[in-house]
């Protein structure tokens, strides 16, 4: 009982990032269709400005999270304004969108580190106190990574069943073209949820990078992992995003679950393994989508 | 002639390491060019199949003692085992899920090379992995010429697919899937056929760089010689086989050829700044290229001017 | 008669919860050339459809029996499998390969899938010296732009869909709208190819809203509408019903 509580508590502190990353790049995979592995920078930059916010102009870490958010937050939406708008619209086939991701990602990691240095960087932040939950020990900063994970779900879900911009995107997101033929301006509200999806990101980045160190490949040595959550969580309905955070979180704990019997390494390798055999299994649902 | 055996053979020792990454990426683009260019598999995880090929021969030739054909042929038996295993995977999930599984496999692969401390010797290395024959001190050049032979053999061997049933088939697979289905064409066993048969051929090629790098780190296995591939495929043109060509010549060729070993770059520019800018440039190149020439430098595929009319024609 | 037929039973299929197909016993091709009516929504190429196995069926079965062969219940077979059994079926929505010229398109239906393997890459010109004569009948009867380049409008594309489907030399020929945006003379040739094909042996099933050719080329009328087969019988039979047909089409077409 010990070995699943410890699984638990660790898989959902530790891991928490993960899902709310997870639901930052679901919210553009549920709005555009899009798997953007650049999102990894806006994870990394996030990281990055939160670090500096709070090493460079003095913040406690919870005032660098605003700035990570924020920052994260403008990010995405600029990519979203200089790439994948003008991308969409030139009507750019699914796996170009995602080697054009790439490019962009390889683009900015490398960029980053002409501005930051290619060295670990860290938060200046006092050792944290430990709290015991379940026998095991966690940090303030976990707990609140783990609170924020669930607030954003709540809140995402508020948002988009209960009000109506949330309806607009649902429409947006299911059938674009008649959502705009009704009047729905796409720009606005897309440019609203790109910004969200990089504060998602941005926040998860700066828990990564306050826990262990800001490095220019923090958010892409984690992306495959998120990615995974997203399209196995998958489809564009609204129940998604629910889905995405359960299969987040649960993700977190099987890994810490893995971790704590054998070593990382080959932990993750076995998530992986998890992760396609689930992706092979839900394949057979794609038959029918044509019309041949 | 005198003047190209003067430059192969007088050359130093990084030209030669160069010109053979040059032909190498040539190859793993071809093989891309099968399967993303025709048939539509957009497949991320070149490294994955390049690395399994290369690790596999290295461990079988250093920690087991192979003889060096046998390990050279069961290290490309077993990329082209994971082919057919990935192939399965892929070959009915969308470009999402191709996506995932190509990168999970990837990274499965670092992580073996890592992890296997007993086999592979992980981040401290494994090696010594020599030449399998010695022409003497220039030995490099030789292998580089058996490098091109087996990549002109590819390259061969892709132009000849695009004239062949085989390549209509496997153009009709990445346009139209459906389609094809509906006419009898059984398109979840042509594509795992052809991903075991490029993988395999991917992990050849990662086998024989064994010899040439001499030293195997899982530092090789990186995301980085895929995007190099992706970048030369995109560049060159992904509908047509040349483009595998032209592209790599404009990258890897640039990068690592020409500027490396005819330019004077500052040596801490050079050792630290120089690799992350290309790297900037290989990523810009994308995002440009897929935005505004999508087809590349060499265009679409021109079937109109291919096809065999027939005794009428 | 004695040509290929197709027995649904007991098939139905929902789309999220809206039931679009239900039929409890359809027999198809008893007849050399059978029309499938109805109206739009009505069900009829989702029926094809899961004939042809690209949709799962939710319930029931659906056989395929050729003379002289056993039957096979193609509702667990795979797609692929089934057009090489003898049954094929053309698109009511224009599908195309893009990348591939006229020559191709029709090439790669004649072509065997023993000559499109990788290992067979020196085979192009036996496979073109087997499969031109029929192909070049097919251009020389109706004139494309440009044979050897690509379709270039719906017209030929659709076209270029029935050409393939014919190529494969079925045993039973599902057309689901086949004359929907072909000139009359391209149809009247269409027509022509069909009806032949027919009296040789093949069971042809006829989705159409052009009604005039229903009437006209068929010996048995199918009328389908919200799911489910509301009548049945000879051309003249089904007309008469013209308050039945009226109700779901909207007059006039009697």
């Amino acid at each position: 009982m010990d070995y699943f509580a410890d699984a638990l508590v660790i898989g959902l502190t530790e891991q928490g990032p993960l899902a709310l990353a997870a639901m930052g790049l679901a919210l553009i995979y549920y709005l555009n269709g899009i798997i953007n592995v650049a999102y990894a920078e806006t994870i990394t930059l996030g990281a990055y400005f939160g670090m500096w916010a709070n090493t460079t102009l003095g913040m406690n870490f919870y005032g660098s999270l605003v700035v990570a958010g924020a920052v994260a937050g403008g990010i995405s939406v600029a990519t979203y304004g200089l790439i994948f708008r003008p991308a969409l619209r030139r009507h750019v086939g699914t796996l170009e969108v995602i080697i054009i991701s790439f490019g962009l990602s390889v683009f900015l990691r490398h960029g980053l580190q002409f501005v930051f240095g290619y060295l670990a960087r860290f938060y200046d932040v006092p050792s944290p106190t430990f709290t015991s939950v379940l026998g095991v020990g966690v940090t303030r900063f976990q707990i609140i990574a783990v609170g924020l994970v669930v607030a954003l779900g709540l809140a995402l879900y508020v948002f988009i069943q209960r009000t109506d911009p949330g309806q607009r995107i649902r429409a947006l997101a299911s059938d674009a073209q008649l959502a705009e033929v009704s009047g729905i301006d796409p720009r606005r509200v897309t440019v609203l949820m790109w910004f969200v999806a990089g504060v998602a990101g941005g926040l998860a980045g700066a828990f990564w990078g306050v826990a262990s160190s800001v490095q220019p490949d923090l958010g892409f040595s984690r992306i495959l992992l998120i990615l995974l959550v997203v399209v196995v969580a998958g489809g564009r309905n609204a129940s998604s995003l629910w889905r995405v955070q359960a299969v987040g979180l649960a993700a977190g704990v099987l890994l810490s679950a893995l971790t704590l019997r054998i070593d990382p390494l080959h932990a993750q390798i076995w998530l992986l393994v998890a992760f396609l055999v689930v992706l092979k299994a839900r394949a057979q649902q794609t038959i029918g989508a044509g019309q041949v | 002639m005198n003047g190209l055996w003067d430059f192969l053979f007088g050359s130093p020792a990084f030209l030669t390491f160069g010109l053979y990454t040059v032909v190498m990426v040539i190859g793993l683009a071809l093989l891309l060019h099968l399967q993303m260019g025709l048939a539509g598999i957009g497949n991320f995880g070149v490294v994955g199949f390049w690395g399994l090929g290369m690790y596999g021969f290295g461990v079988l030739v250093v920690t087991y003692e192979w003889p060096y054909l046998g390990a050279l042929l069961a290290a490309t038996a077993l990329a082209g085992v994971a082919g057919v295993v990935v192939g399965w995977l892929v070959a009915d999930l969308d470009t999402d899920g191709v996506l995932g599984a190509t990168l999970s496999f990837a990274t499965i692969v670092l992580l073996l090379a890592d992890g296997e401390r007993d086999l592979t010797g992980g981040q401290v290395g494994l090696g010594t992995i020599d030449f399998p024959f010695d022409v003497g001190a220039r030995t490099d050049v030789a292998w580089l010429g058996v490098l091109t032979a087996i990549v002109g053999a590819i390259l061969y061997y892709v132009r000849r697919v695009h004239r062949s049933p085989y390549g209509r088939l496997l153009i009709a697979v990445g346009d139209n899937e459906a389609l094809a289905t509906s006419l009898g064409k059984a398109t979840f066993r042509s594509k795992m056929l052809l991903l075991a048969l490029t993988s395999a051929a991917m992990g050849l090629l990662g086998a024989l760089y064994a010899s040439m790098s001499h030293f195997l780190f899982p530092s090789h296995v990186d995301v980085r010689l895929t995007i190099a591939v992706v970048v030369a495929l995109v560049l060159g043109g992904s509908r047509q086989p040349l483009g595998a060509v032209v592209g790599a010549l404009l990258t890897v060729g640039l990068f690592d050829v020409v500027i490396k070993v005819y330019v004077r770059l500052p040596p801490d520019f050079a050792e630290q700044a120089y690799p992350k800018f290309q790297q900037m440039v290989y990523g810009g190149l994308l995002i440009v290229l897929l935005l505004f020439r999508p087809l590349g430098l060499l265009g679409d595929m021109r079937r109109d001017r291919l096809s065999k009319r027939g005794r009428h024609g | 008669m004695g040509g290929a037929t197709v027995r649904i039973e007991g098939v139905t299929k929902a789309f999220g919860g809206r039931t679009v197909v239900d039929v409890p016993e359809l027999v198809l091709g008893a007849h050399p050339i059978e029309g499938l009516i109805g109206p739009n929504g009505a069900g009829k190429t989702t029926l094809m459809r899961l004939v042809m196995h690209s949709i799962p069926i939710d319930s029931g079965s659906i056989t395929f029996t050729t003379p002289g062969r056993d039957s096979v219940v193609v509702s667990s077979r795979h797609p692929h499998e089934i057009p090489p059994l003898g049954m094929v079926k053309t698109n009511q929505v224009i599908q195309d390969f893009r990348s591939l010229t006229i020559w191709d398109s029709l090439l790669l239906a004649a072509t065997a899938a023993s000559d499109e393997r990788p290992n067979r890459i020196f085979s192009e010109r036996s496979v073109v010296r087997e499969h031109e004569d029929e192909i070049h009948a097919y251009l020389d009867k109706f004139e494309f732009d440009d044979p050897y380049g690509y379709a270039r409008s719906g017209g030929e594309k659709k076209l270029l869909d029935i050409l393939r489907c014919l190529l494969l030399k079925p045993q039973m020929l599902l057309l689901d709208e086949p004359t929907a945006g072909l000139p009359e003379d391209v149809t009247a040739r269409v027509m022509e190819l069909i009806v032949e094909r027919a009296t040789v042996g093949t069971s042809v099933v006829l989705v159409e809203h052009d009604l005039d050719l229903v009437w006209h080329l068929s010996q048995y009328v199918h009328f389908m509408a919200e799911g489910r087969v509301q009548l049945q019988g000879p051309p003249s039979e089904v007309r008469a019903h013209a308050t039945v047909i009226e109700k779901y089409l909207g007059g006039g077409h009697a």
